[in-house]
């Protein structure tokens, strides 16, 4: 290549990136002169992999619940658009994915508002990208993100990292791990009844923070924890480090991470070398919940799984918006969402509609509307998780804090009883 | 990387690097022994399950290596495409036993059509192998050295391909007709799936060795290792000999294949990727080329793992990996020819 033809080429190739990253300068709002638009609301789950069916739910359900409402917010139309942060190599959310779908989002000058991501390490790629997008802040609400981190202080550096910008952006509708972690060390105390027990973790960012909260609580609840330590997903089995955990003779086992990471052979080669979960109880956060694959293993029976939400056995009991989807689904699909996140996903939509109905149709407006003020409040005899629901201003957590205790027995997640959160 | 142990050096000096290196392995050995006698003193059952388990996996890794060991005995050529044989073996023996058959439960059926399955894969990963080399490797075999790995690689990502779409990207969970449990004295437990596994890899082994040092295609595979000109004009179809060892070499795979979705019972298309590098591994701490070399080096990584992640006084399954290749690498630097491996001067 001649001197010249490098300059061109570096030219060419930077206005290509520069031109990838902008987005336009008014940042998805429409042409308003008709007095609204149609506005782009990204939805971000991985949908392949082990997590597919639970996200098929998820993006059936909001879709659902968008054609119920008119796919209307304010003078607005809405609509979806689906990114998948998987890759079918890794059969689970991946990272530079989910890089890319950040820029993508960014990128796609329709969209004002993100619906994700299921995985909390994914969502601390994309929280920060979206953030300092020149348009907006540009809003991200979760429906399944756990991990504390991700909104208030909890590793070093935690939560400024993720809004660079100095103003939050991110929100979500559910509970967090430091409940959740606290919830399944209280449960094993107090019902099981257990005095010691050993807890893995997958190495990812969610199972790592629900060990450290799930650990922390234990030692307060009086149990013994033998050790944390991370199982290796790469593996061919876990018959060996099961082996030297038998040695300290646990009464609970505690897997603190995702099931896409091999948990299947997991939880067997527990069952293989520890015995049934009857005999060394098998406790799980809700990275296990919402896998057909793992309920319908002979060796998941019996295994006790918190969940940082309400599930749908609840919610049809106690009727309202949310049963009367559920109705709607089960009409339309034949069966029930294939995991209790689903309505979470509606709910983080209803919370984006609100801001979308307030705002001028900005990204900048709408994320304002959520992070000033009193922000976001949806009414009980709306809010399709029964109760009514405030997102903090300041923080962008939520104000309704359930725990759900669920047992897999007959290849199903049972609900088995709601733990108070303290 | 040749030792050259030419008469030109002076004597003294080879004295003294062979000190050495004796020395430097006494220690290495020593270290091993003191760490596992510790173990065995703290907590004897454990030290026993961690050993069962490490040899069963043992017995996996060396079935196929020996694929690994074979193939570049007779060509030299590293086939990359082997360890993801083995995980279309394993994909195809769930196929065959579960899907097609149905056979859930260990009963006398089961073990039928276990071994019915076995001869299946055999016949099915030894005639994909038979038709890698007849398409892709064949036509290389002159070439520089470095077309037929590359070909190889590219071998490798096609079959994973194939199994990424077979098998989808999740890791499937699989029933097992192998009878579960166990049986022996009090914590020293043998598990009847170890039994299935010796059972079904010992009789492989001796028939592959027969097969080797007395029939006359083994011999007429010897003859083409040694020197594929020579036995050409000694009328050897080279040919035919070199699809016959990879036939073999697939088989093998086809057996490990079947005992890895019976006893671990989880197939994903990756599973080649790491198992073959571990198997590939296993054939170079053995010495790359000799069969019983490939055995033990599959069953020391084996028990080496298994003993890491499972004892008291282990590292943890963190760094499974690390202390294998950890060990791999102080054996290259001491012995590079592996532990069985001859001395050679002009290959790798």
């Amino acid at each position: 290549m001649s001197r010249s033809a490098k300059i061109f080429a570096t030219v060419a190739v930077t206005g290509l990136a520069l031109s990838a990253c902008g987005g336009n300068a008014s940042g998805g709002a429409p042409d308003s002169s008709s007095g609204g638009g149609t506005l782009v609301i990204g939805v971000d789950l991985p949908l392949q992999g082990a997590s597919k069916d639970a996200s098929e739910a998820t993006v059936n359900a909001m879709q659902l619940y968008l054609d119920q409402t008119g796919s209307k917010a304010g003078k607005y139309k809405v609509k979806l658009k689906v990114y998948d942060d998987s890759t079918a190599a890794k059969g689970a959310w991946d990272d530079a994915t989910c890089a890319k779908n950040a820029q993508d989002h960014v990128g796609n000058t329709e969209e004002v508002a993100v619906m994700g991501t299921y995985n909390s390490g994914c969502a601390q790629i994309i929280a920060p990208v979206l953030n300092q997008d020149p348009s907006g802040p540009m809003l991200m609400v979760s429906h399944a993100n756990t991990n504390p981190g991700l909104t208030k202080a909890w590793e070093p550096g935690e939560p400024e990292k993720y809004f660079p910008s100095g103003s939050r952006s991110y929100a979500r509708v559910i509970a967090t791990d430091d409940y959740q972690g606290a919830a399944g060390a209280q449960f094993a105390a107090k019902d099981l009844g257990v005095k010691n027990c050993y807890v893995l973790n997958d190495n990812q960012t969610y199972g790592q923070g629900v060990g450290k909260a799930f650990e922390d609580e234990a030692k307060k609840q009086g149990i013994k924890v033998l050790g944390n330590q991370a199982w290796d997903a790469k593996q061919p089995n876990y018959t060996a480090l099961f082996t030297s955990i038998k040695a300290s003779k646990p009464e609970c086992v505690y897997l603190a991470g995702i099931f896409d990471n091999n948990g299947g052979q997991l939880v067997k080669d527990k069952v293989k070398v520890l015995g049934d979960n009857s005999k060394v109880k098998l406790l799980a956060p809700d990275g296990f919940s919402g896998y057909p694959e793992f309920d319908g293993l002979a060796q998941a029976q019996g295994a006790y799984l918190t969940f940082a939400g309400l599930t749908a056995t609840t919610l049809r009991e106690e009727g309202g918006p949310g049963a009367d989807l559920l109705d709607a689904y089960k009409k339309k699909y034949g069966e029930d969402p294939a995991t209790s996140y689903a309505l979470y996903g509606v709910e983080a939509l209803q919370v984006i509609l609100q801001a979308i109905e307030k705002s001028d149709g900005t990204r900048k407006s709408i994320t304002e509307q959520v992070f000033s003020g009193s922000g976001i409040s949806i009414p009980a005899d709306k809010s399709v998780v029964g109760k009514k629901l405030d997102i903090d201003p300041k923080t962008g957590d939520v104000s309704v804090l359930d725990i759900s205790v669920l047992q897999v027995t007959d290849k199903e997640e049972k609900f088995l009883k709601p733990w108070p959160v303290s | 990387m040749a030792a050259t142990a030419t008469s030109v050096a002076v004597p003294a000096a080879i004295d003294r690097k062979a000190v050495i290196q004796r020395y430097a392995t006494y220690v290495i050995l020593l270290g091993l022994v003191v760490w596992l006698s510790a173990n065995l003193i703290n907590s004897p059952s454990q030290f026993f399950s961690a050993g069962m388990v490490g040899l069963n996996l043992g017995m996996l890794y060396a079935l196929i290596a020996l694929g690994y060991t074979l193939v570049y005995g007779i060509i030299e050529l590293i086939n990359f495409a082997h360890g993801d044989l083995f995980m279309l073996g394993a994909l195809f023996s769930g196929f065959l036993l579960t899907t097609v058959m149905g056979q859930e439960h260990s009963d006398f059926l089961g073990i039928v059509l276990l071994l019915v399955t076995i001869v299946g894969t055999m016949l099915f990963c030894g005639g994909i192998n038979v038709t890698l080399e007849f398409v892709a490797y064949r036509r290389l075999r002159r070439a520089p050295k470095l077309a037929p790995l590359i070909t190889a690689v590219g071998m490798s990502f096609v079959l994973q391909f194939i199994g990424l779409k077979w098998n989808g990207s999740t890791p499937k969970q699989w029933p097992s007709v192998l009878p579960e449990g166990s049986f022996g004295i009090g914590d020293f437990q043998v598990d009847y799936s170890l039994l299935a596994v010796i059972g079904v890899t010992v009789p492989v082994l001796l028939l592959l060795r027969w097969v080797i040092t007395s029939t006359r295609q083994g011999k007429a595979m010897r003859a083409v290792a040694q020197d594929q000109d020579a036995a050409r004009l000694m009328g050897v179809n080279v040919n035919r000999t070199i699809s016959f060892t990879f036939l073999i070499g697939g088989a093998l795979a086809g057996t490990a294949g079947v005992m890895y979705q019976q006893v671990v019972g989880t197939t994903a298309y990756n599973l080649g990727y790491q198992l073959g590098l571990i198997a590939f591994v296993s054939a170079v701490l053995g010495g790359i080329g000799n069969i019983s070399g490939a055995v033990l080096g599959g069953i020391l990584i084996g028990l080496i793992q298994g003993f890491n992640d499972g004892l008291p006084y282990g590292f943890g399954q963190k760094w499974s990996q690390s202390v294998v290749f950890a060990i791999l690498i102080l054996l290259m630097v001491f012995k590079p020819e592996g532990l069985l491996g001859r001395p050679t001067t002009e290959k790798v």
